[in-house]
């Protein structure tokens, strides 16, 4: 009832048409190919960029096998891709991401009827990454946080091949609910037929136990109005999708068509936001410091590792430091 | 080359206008700021120039940057002064709407951080996680806001519309 009624009201929450044309001619026009004079030069720039990868085409193939492989270490912010930072070896950065904070108290009552104290506690999200030349891969590993690998190629890939959601189709609300147990659930009505012809057409030579798929119900405010839930069934993965790495130790592929930004990780230290939110006095510069090792596998076959050290000031901003471990 | 960017603006722009801008108009309670941010928001996403991994980053890439942007913009002197303290005067909320149920006021009347939270759970449909992972927020701190916003919402409508 509340959602229902919170999604009608806010449905007439809508920008008006002439206001998102001209928003839309703005940015088009604010776009960087759009700027006077960056054609012309883009179109020269692209010429003299061809010329120039022919001629050093050669030079670098060799090259690659005759310099000692090297890169560097880099950090963005997530929410601006010009923040970037390099992290130099034995010296103290203050990464443009990572700022941990303490919010509000708060108390609210947990599973057990108990009454928790604590604060609210914050950490900007970013990612770690490596920029060089020939490098194929690299393996980050951390001690005490957590370290996350999203391959968009991998997912990108999954999608194509119908790996990842099986259908996805409407329903009447008044036919259906997703809350187990009632006489017109969704799994009730599933297994008592209702639904023979998604199962003839999506399920071919596969399970039809419900229990083997993720299912999702969903409402856009248009299908709202319609009175339809989409629901959605995707294939269920026991260890989380193939193309998410999550854990103390991910593995970053690189991708022609991603650059440098195909090797990104992200780190969360959720060691560090627990004791952020516990009902005691805090000192950010007193919060243990963790440490990542990046170990970059090259074209050639050789590897090169660093040390990156974690840590946070007294307000709470996240300073790297490098060590060369090769 | 030069088409298809200005096609891949006009399609973000189609596909997230209206969420964000609702979004926008929950942090600023009125439609003139919300465009004002709304633009705002748009204007970085194009000079970020960003690679997104998938459509979800990208979502949430904005959602962050409007409640980010809208923060600055709350916390502006000419804002506190002219249109309403974020904390205060619980009972007055500065909305030119009318028409709408007593759940609309009551959520505008909420805190700016439940505010949002309160509407990307029920109107966007994500879940705690979801919120959590999109905001940066423990799982925890978004049930615990969640919980009390809930709270103060229930105090609000009375009894009205079941169970909030």
């Amino acid at each position: 009832m509340f959602r229902k009624q919170y999604k009608e009201d806010f449905d007439s929450i809508t920008p008006n048409d002439e206001f998102i044309n001209n928003l839309s001619k703005k940015l088009v026009d604010s776009s960087p190919v759009n700027r006077p004079g960056i054609r012309k030069q883009l179109v020269a720039g692209v010429v003299i960029a061809a010329v120039a990868v022919c001629f050093l085409m050669g030079g670098s193939m060799i090259s690659q096998y005759l310099n000692a492989p090297s890169f560097t270490l880099v950090a963005y912010a997530d929410d601006n891709s010009k923040a970037k930072v390099s992290i130099d070896e034995n010296i103290q950065v203050k990464l443009p991401f990572g700022k941990i904070s303490r919010g509000k108290k708060h108390c609210y009552i947990d599973e057990t009827g108990k009454t928790v104290h604590g604060y609210d506690s914050g950490f900007e999200h970013g990612n770690i990454s490596v920029e060089g030349k020939n490098i194929s891969s690299v393996t980050y590993n951390c001690e005490k946080g957590e370290l996350y690998y999203h391959d968009s190629v991998m997912e990108k890939q999954m999608e194509k091949d119908g790996k990842i959601k099986v259908c996805e189709f409407t329903a009447p609300v008044a036919m259906v609910t997703y809350k187990e147990g009632e006489a017109n659930s969704f799994e009730r009505l599933w297994n008592e037929g209702y639904f023979d012809n998604i199962k003839n057409e999506y399920f071919k030579n596969k399970s039809t136990n419900l229990s083997d798929y993720r299912v999702q119900f969903g409402q856009t405010g248009e299908q709202m109005k319609k009175g339809l839930w989409r629901i959605e069934i995707y294939y269920k993965f026991k260890n989380g999708y193939p193309f998410i790495q999550r854990g103390k130790e991910v593995t970053a592929t690189y991708f022609e068509e991603r650059g440098s930004r195909s090797l990104e990780a992200g780190w969360s230290p959720w060691y560090a936001l627990d004791m952020v939110s516990e009902y005691k006095p805090i000192n950010f510069a007193d919060l243990p410091s963790d440490t990542i090792t990046v170990t970059v596998h090259f074209t050639n076959g050789k590897t090169a590792t660093r040390q990156l050290n974690l840590s946070f000031d007294r307000y709470g901003n996240l300073i790297a430091e490098c060590r060369d471990n090769q | 080359m030069i088409a298809t960017e200005e096609k891949q603006i006009e399609s973000v722009l189609q596909k997230y206008s209206k969420m964000l801008y609702r979004l926008a108009y929950v942090r600023t309670k009125n439609r003139a700021d919300a465009e004002d941010l709304l633009q705002e928001v748009f204007l970085r996403f194009l000079k970020s120039n960003i690679q997104f991994n998938d459509d979800e980053h990208c979502k949430a890439w904005l959602i962050r940057t409007t409640i980010n942007y809208s923060k600055n913009l709350l916390t502006s002197a000419w804002f506190r002064k002219t249109v309403f303290q974020e904390d205060g005067l619980e009972n007055y909320a500065n909305v030119a709407e009318k028409g709408k149920s007593d759940i609309f006021y009551a959520v505008l009347e909420l805190p700016a951080k439940y505010r949002v939270i309160v509407h990307l759970y029920y109107y966007e449909d994500l879940s705690v996680a979801e919120i959590s992972t999109m905001l940066n927020r423990k799982e925890s701190t978004v049930k615990t806001q969640l919980y009390r916003a809930r709270e103060l919402l229930k105090k609000k409508l009375k009894g009205d519309y079941g169970y909030v």
